[in-house]
């Protein structure tokens, strides 16, 4: 299982953030205080797994952002499924730039996991251009996720 | 899967208002077949269930109210409505005539607004027309569709929980026992209302782990009442100081056996899950993720024990029979993984209501259980449902397709019954309870609400249509207030006036309590009644009501009476209030009631042990032993205790 780990690169009022693992009472932010920085862009994209403890712990820690702006980038599905349930997970002033979206052919049983950018596929008024997919044997396939329930952070 | 929101006829031969309203209709998510010949709707009609259909009454190849008159017989106004037209006859007295001639709903004067249209077909949905799975769903109807679909693989079990979000605190048994069964791996995230969170991890199918924000760890309480340590040892324990965890602490002091320890911390994750499990609106996600499997944790088996307790215990009986009504016309049948020998059938709940299974051999629906008054209790009866459904091992069948007059309007008034003189949040709360949705769907609930009605009765269905009228008029109030912001504030303010309430009763409680160590019962019962309604999840309420009634009971010629009541009662006993002092009392003074010297003085000691200071079970134990007498009577002890003797450290 992937060891929890926090890489932060600073450049002036700037902060690159990368997250990885898996966060749960055994993540310890603690030394990672995200103050300072101006604009925090963080990549998500490594996060294998998150818990209940792990979520007040993220809570926690992007609140030592305060005033900061938050941009999270490849934000996989265990992410963006905390960031429509959980308040305070995406921080006020906080955006999503980028997050996966689960595809599935009912045929082949192929799985595909397909990034989804801010201006391309989605922006603020939500879902713009939903790529089409294929599957390894050609067959088109269909998004793997309740709509309505996946993509209400798009609206908040 | 293609989704409708049902389906449409229009017999009109005038194609360019048939077109037209074809075109309106199947925009608002209809399936519309339009045709001008007779035969043709007939045909289809045959052939597919059909919300409504529309008639002009002068058709080129004939009569339309002729043709209606002649399928009334095969598609009674039960199962069928139908909207006549006319612009050339009408009026007043045809109007009249074919309305009751045709059992149509309604007469549409050509021309007529597209809205007059819509209003005679807006509200009516799925009932007669689609199957479940032809209908809108919501991510909560589609876990509850699970226990008409025995055969569904584990993948789209799997996707139907991932899809979830706003669940009720109620379901949670039955997504716990979901999740056990699939053998997942993963954590489940859990957000109260309030946006507190929880969560539980599952390896393998077993639960291995439970995060609620209580941090109570009742694990003093639960060696103690388990008898695996005594309250010396754990004060010893406590009073060293370490930085060490209490369990470890106790262990190394050589006063508590690593085994008995896991027993113990299984315990105490049944108490954590069984906290997480109230009355609320409540959002969930799951994280499928590697999880390693550590011990101790909860299988299935233990878990079936908990499910029981559960619904025994936390699940009101007011929101089961909510729940069930939309399945009240629906066949139950055992399903193939159902066994009569199978242990779990043998709980106190389920085998209070002796031979319940074989009633759905028999193919009954659960409205004929209930209606049949079999058993006394209707609460039981729900109860034991959910149980079996929860396991699996009962499944609804088929779903009557045809009810005649009287069972609807049975269905109708069970209906009406509970949404009558309530506010409209209440209301609201209620219709998203029944359709199983979650509250803040709006137009499906109220679509799928309407369903449950069924069409619109004929004027001359007098007494279904003056109900179905009743229902409809509170459903659209509600459903109107549930658009507004006015529905939060109303929330709150029924908050506000809910605390008040229990400051209030808080109070009344405690002057129960202290009526009930002055041995004055009956006062104390009352005023537990009272309490209870206003609060029923107010923490050991109903241990204090069975304390009440047994001490009424020692007075009475009724005894063995009693002791069965006290048996139901102490069932409602939540698992994380049973480690406490008042049970094991209270469980002396049933024992005590029953004659039962050895194991009331047993219960006595062990309340006195996690309550030294508990007075009234220490007079209770002085005068159990001028009556009985300490003996040594190890072939009386059950075997909870014997085991825990085995771990107890001297």
């Amino acid at each position: 299982m992937g060891k929890f780990e926090i890489k932060i690169d600073k450049s002036g009022g700037e902060a690159k953030v990368a997250v990885l693992g898996v966060i749960d009472e055994d993540a310890d932010f603690g030394p990672h205080a995200l103050t300072g920085a101006q604009v925090i862009d963080m990549d998500l994209g490594g996060i294998k797994s998150i818990n209940s403890c792990g979520i007040r712990e993220w809570i926690k820690w992007v609140e030592t952002a305060s005033g900061a702006v938050i941009k999270y980038n490849e934000c996989p599905k265990i992410i963006v499924d905390q960031i429509n349930m959980v308040q305070g997970f995406l921080p006020k002033g906080g955006a999503v730039v980028s997050f996966y979206v689960p595809y599935y052919s009912d045929e082949s049983g192929d799985e595909k996991n397909v990034l989804f950018k801010y201006g391309q596929e989605f922006d603020d008024s939500g879902l713009k251009n939903p790529p089409s997919v294929k599957a390894g044997d050609g067959t088109e396939m269909e998004m793997d996720v309740v709509e309505a329930k996946y993509f209400k952070f798009l609206k908040k | 899967m293609e989704k409708t929101k049902g389906r449409v006829v229009l017999l009109e031969d005038d194609t360019t208002l048939g077109n037209a309203l074809k075109t309106a209709f199947e925009r608002d998510g209809f399936e519309v077949f339009l045709t001008g010949r007779t035969e043709e709707a007939l045909e289809y009609l045959n052939g597919n269930p059909v919300n409504t259909l529309f008639v002009d009454c002068l058709l080129s190849g004939g009569s339309g109210v002729d043709f209606v008159e002649g399928i009334r017989k095969k598609f009674p106004a039960s199962t069928l409505d139908v909207v006549m037209m006319s612009g050339i006859f009408t009026d007043a007295g045809f109007v009249k005539d074919t309305l009751r001639s045709t059992n149509a709903i309604a007469f549409l004067k050509k021309p007529f607004d597209l809205k007059e249209a819509f209003a005679h077909i807006n509200v009516l949905t799925s009932v007669t027309t689609a199957t479940h799975e032809e209908t809108e769903s919501s991510p909560r109807k589609e876990l509850y569709q699970m226990f008409s679909k025995p055969k569904m693989s584990v993948r789209e079990k799997r996707k139907t929980i991932e899809a979830l979000d706003e669940i009720h605190g109620f379901d949670l048994p039955y997504l716990y026992s979901l999740l056990v069964e699939t053998q997942a791996t993963g954590h489940l995230n859990i957000a109260s209302e309030k946006g507190d969170l929880s969560g539980i991890s599952f390896s393998q199918g077993k639960i291995i782990a439970v995060d609620i924000l209580d941090k109570e760890t009742y694990l003093g309480k639960l060696l103690i009442e388990a008898g695996y340590i005594l309250p010396d040892d754990l004060n010893e324990a406590l009073s060293v100081s370490s930085p060490k965890r209490l369990g470890e602490r106790l262990i190394q002091g050589n006063l508590l056996s690593p085994h008995a320890f896991n027993i113990a911390l299984a315990n105490q994750m049944s108490i954590r899950l069984s906290r997480t499990i109230s009355d609320e609106s409540i959002k969930v996600n799951f994280v499928a993720t590697d999880v390693d499997l550590t011990f101790p944790h909860i299988d299935s088996e233990a878990l079936a024990v908990f499910l029981h307790d559960w619904v025994a215990s936390k699940i009101e009986y007011s929101w089961l029979k909510n729940h069930y009504i939309q399945w009240g016309d629906y066949t139950i049948t055992k399903s193939p993984s159902f066994d009569a020998k199978n242990p779990f059938l043998n709980l106190p709940l389920i085998s209070s209501l002796p031979g319940f299974a074989d009633h759905f051999a028999n193919g009954q629906t659960l409205n004929q259980i209930i209606d049949g008054r079999k058993y006394s209790s209707e609460e039981t009866v729900y109860k034991v449902l959910h149980l079996l459904l929860t396991k699996g091992y009962l499944i609804f069948a088929e779903r009557v397709k045809v009810l005649n007059d009287a069972d609807r309007s049975k269905t109708l008034k069970k209906i009406l019954g509970q949404i009558q003189e309530r506010n409209k949040l209440e209301v609201w709360d209620i219709m998203s309870r029944m359709v199983g949705a979650a509250e803040s769907e709006n137009s499906f609930i109220y679509q799928e609400f309407m369903g449950l009605l069924g069409p619109t009765p004929a004027p001359e269905q007098k007494e279904l249509a003056l109900t179905y009228r009743a229902i409809k008029s509170l459903a659209d109030q509600a459903f109107e207030f549930s658009k507004t912001g006015d529905r939060d504030k109303m929330k709150e303010s029924i908050a506000k006036d809910e605390i008040e309430q229990q400051m209030k009763a808080a109070s009344q409680y405690d002057e129960a309590k202290n009526l009930l160590q002055k041995s004055q019962y009956a006062q104390a019962a009352k005023i537990l009644h009272k309490v209870h309604m206003v609060d029923p999840s107010m923490e050991k309420i109903k241990l204090y009501m069975a304390w009440a009634k047994l001490g009424m009971a020692d007075n009475q010629s009724t005894r063995l009476q009693v002791a069965k009541e006290i048996e139901m009662d102490l069932l409602q006993v939540p698992p994380e209030e049973k480690f406490d002092a008042l049970y094991s009392f209270v469980m002396g003074l049933y024992y005590k009631l029953k004659g039962d010297g050895v194991n009331a003085r047993k219960s006595m000691e062990k309340a006195i042990n996690l309550d030294s200071n508990f007075i009234v079970a220490r007079r209770e134990l002085t005068v159990l032993n001028a009556t009985h007498g300490p003996k040594k009577d190890v072939m009386n002890r059950d075997l909870k205790d014997l085991v825990a003797g085995f771990f107890k450290k001297r």
